[in-house]
């Protein structure tokens, strides 16, 4: 049995290796890179001052342009609306904003009641995966996190494998432009 | 319990400890937890289906036990007969029950005969095709005398729920499988390591990166046929030719596998198919274990290559027609195994060319000449248009599906509702061709002096490509 235990033996400790590579390769690519979402822009990009910050899901994302706002009123407008996102979504991203630094005249929440919900949604969850680690702070966020999540060397990237696998990996490694760093929005319409 | 759980990731190990540790020297101690291991991970599906096996194991026992006894050929056939009833009665009833009803209420009512539909939910048993044809092959071979009946009750339970090939195979012979319940089994190292390997290889690789990363692109493609072009419907076919084939040869490497950490071996299901050479190859190199029973207990008895032509034909449609019910209830499964394949085979059958292609492809060379290349890449699209009807829901379906590659003839590459363009997987089926390739006359990869890179590759590839969210049933659960 001396063997085979030796063959187990060393097979988990390639395999203990190369998680705990791939985890840090994986944290470094998603922190050290351009944004390629608006969770990231609102976490790694130095946040000002806006006049107009509007904040919901897909509704707000496509249907309010704040190039118009911005030429109408003459004031600066952001757009960080994203598709799929519930209202517990928004609040974290707000804090998000605020903690990084983003300070705003008006805000305006979307509320719809069609798409009440309370909880945080699965893929604004996911997108927050790179950061569980890192030393961004998170003030008065519930994320939930599984003790797996949280002390599994790459567990977090395996979970949401499909919003944060290899692909988005090497799409953010790459820079290549995403339309949802695009806080001008009503994109979709273009 | 499914294979690629994280259930089954605890219930190995433990398994592994006590059968090897706490029961090493008592091989009757052994055999009973093996029986009890695999009640519980069948009915840790659905433990209302472990009367089923059980019952057929019951009658199987008896009635083996009791042919073997009889003097008398008309009591041992008529005894024959019993084991079949039951056994295909249980199946025909959990599995074809509603297609039959279903099947005849339409033909009457395509004449204008209205009938009332008597359907019944029914829940398909998981791998009630797979044990049935295990037992059946038990009490036709005692009937036979190629088998001495087993007396012990146990080694028999066992040998008819062993879990690793429970739910999907391969289906083994009571002549290979049920005297090594008889044999006292010590851990042999170069067994259990390439145990390890298989299920590394084929459980993991095979269906957590190629299958499940095949089954989005399928899932989309399929479901969305009709606005789709050429390249992403032709890249449809050829995902699921992959995802199929590595869902279930992935499933029965991890069975085999799992098989040899308990000491047990099981016959190879699965020998690289796809490079096949003509169809008479591809059927002796995919599911082998299902392919051989037919021959043996169905092809041969019906008089199997001898006789005219006439009769070899027919002994040919009729085993690819129950090959093809065997997968399922539904006229798309006939078509593509009872006409499709049969089809392809007819020309070879002719020609006598059923047993040209014996060796393995390109042997002691290291590419194909132009000509096998060819023949494998033929091979392998008539492969793929028969699976389109495996996938489609209906014959029509499939039809329309391989009718809008023609008719559309648009090549562009498109961007999926599953946010992926159509081309995505090729790159990563490229590599699994090539490991597939260059290892194609041995189990697994992981052999000779760069075998630890090997393994670390396939590791890296497993955590990077693995479809870990989005988990999938293995395919063949269903048949």
């Amino acid at each position: 049995m001396s063997r085979f235990s030796k063959y187990i033996l060393w097979m988990l400790l390639i395999l203990g290796i190369i998680v705990l590579a791939a985890d840090q390769i994986y944290d470094y690519i998603f922190l050290n890179t351009s944004p390629r979402d608006k969770v990231q822009l609102a976490i790694k990009q130095k946040q000002g001052h806006v006049d107009y910050l509007f904040l919901g899901n897909s509704r707000v994302e496509n249907y309010i342009d704040c190039s118009i706002i911005e030429k109408t009123t003459g004031k600066t407008c952001e757009n960080f609306g994203m598709s799929g996102t519930s209202y517990q979504d928004s609040y974290v991203l707000l804090n998000l904003l605020k903690e990084n630094g983003l300070t705003y005249s008006h805000l305006f929440i979307q509320l719809d009641a069609t798409v009440k919900n309370e909880t945080m949604t699965r893929s604004f969850k996911a997108s927050l995966v790179p950061f569980i680690d890192s030393n961004i702070q998170v003030k008065d966020v519930k994320l939930k996190l599984s003790w797996s999540e949280k002390n599994i060397p790459f567990y977090k990237y395996a979970k949401y494998d499909y919003l944060y696998g290899m692909r988005a990996c090497f799409a953010q490694l790459y820079k290549n432009k995403s339309d949802d760093v695009n806080l001008g929005s009503f994109r979709n319409m273009k | 319990m499914l294979f690629n759980s994280i259930e089954f990731l605890v219930f190995l190990p433990v398994c592994f400890i006590i059968y090897w540790f706490v029961l090493k020297n008592f091989l009757k101690a052994q055999n009973a937890f093996i029986l009890i291991a695999s009640y519980f991970f069948y009915g840790w599906w659905d433990y209302r289906f472990l009367a089923l096996i059980a019952f057929s194991t019951v009658v199987d026992y008896f009635i083996g036990l009791t042919i073997d006894e009889s003097n008398s050929k008309s009591r041992k056939k008529a005894l024959l007969v019993i084991s079949l009833v039951v056994n295909l009665g249980l199946l025909g009833f959990f599995k074809y029950y509603n297609f039959f009803v279903d099947s005849w209420v339409d033909a009457f009512e395509s004449l204008g005969v209205e009938m009332h539909r008597t359907t019944l939910s029914i829940i398909l048993p998981v791998g009630i095709s797979f044990y049935t044809f295990q037992t059946l092959s038990y009490t036709i071979d005692v009937y036979r005398e190629k088998l001495k009946p087993s007396r012990n009750f146990i080694n028999f339970a066992a040998y008819v729920a062993f879990f690793p090939q429970l739910v999907a195979g391969p289906i083994e012979r009571a002549t290979n499988l049920l005297p090594q319940f008889s044999k006292k089994r010590v851990f042999n190292e170069e067994q259990g390591i390439s145990g390890i390997n298989l299920i590394l290889w084929g459980g993991l690789f095979q269906k957590v990166v190629i299958a499940d990363s095949c089954a989005p692109y399928v899932n989309s493609i399929f479901d969305n046929y009709e606005s789709m072009n050429s390249l992403s419907l032709i890249l449809g076919a050829v995902y699921f030719a992959f995802q199929i084939y590595c869902d279930f040869a992935g499933y029965s490497n991890i069975a085999i596998g799992t098989a040899r950490l308990l000491g047990f071996d099981l016959m190879r299901n699965f020998n690289y198919p796809y490079f096949s050479r003509d169809m008479a190859e591809f059927w002796r190199r995919w599911h082998i274990s299902l392919s051989t029973w037919f021959r043996d207990y169905v092809y041969i008895p019906l008089g199997g290559s001898r006789g005219s032509k006439w009769m070899q034909l027919r002994n040919v449609f009729i085993i690819f027609m129950v090959s093809g019910l065997w997968h399922g209830a539904n006229w798309t499964f006939l078509f593509w195994g009872g006409f499709l394949h049969a089809l392809f085979f007819v020309p070879i059958l002719l020609l006598n060319k059923n047993r040209s292609n014996l060796d393995q492809v390109a042997q002691e060379r290291l590419l194909p000449s132009l000509k096998e290349l060819l023949q494998i890449t033929v091979t392998f699209l008539l492969a793929c248009v028969a699976w389109v009807f495996f996938r489609a829901h209906s014959i029509t379906e499939a039809f329309k599906y391989l009718n809008k590659i023609v008719a559309d003839f648009n090549f562009k590459i498109e961007y999926l509702n599953i946010e992926r363009y159509s081309v995505e997987m090729l790159l990563i089926l490229l590599i699994f061709i090539l490991i597939e390739w260059f290892h194609r006359n041995q189990e697994h990869p992981f052999t000779g002096r760069w075998k630890w890179f090997k393994i670390a590759g396939t590791l890296i590839m497993l955590l990077t490509l693995g479809v870990y969210s989005k988990h999938q049933d293995f395919i063949y659960f269903q048949f």
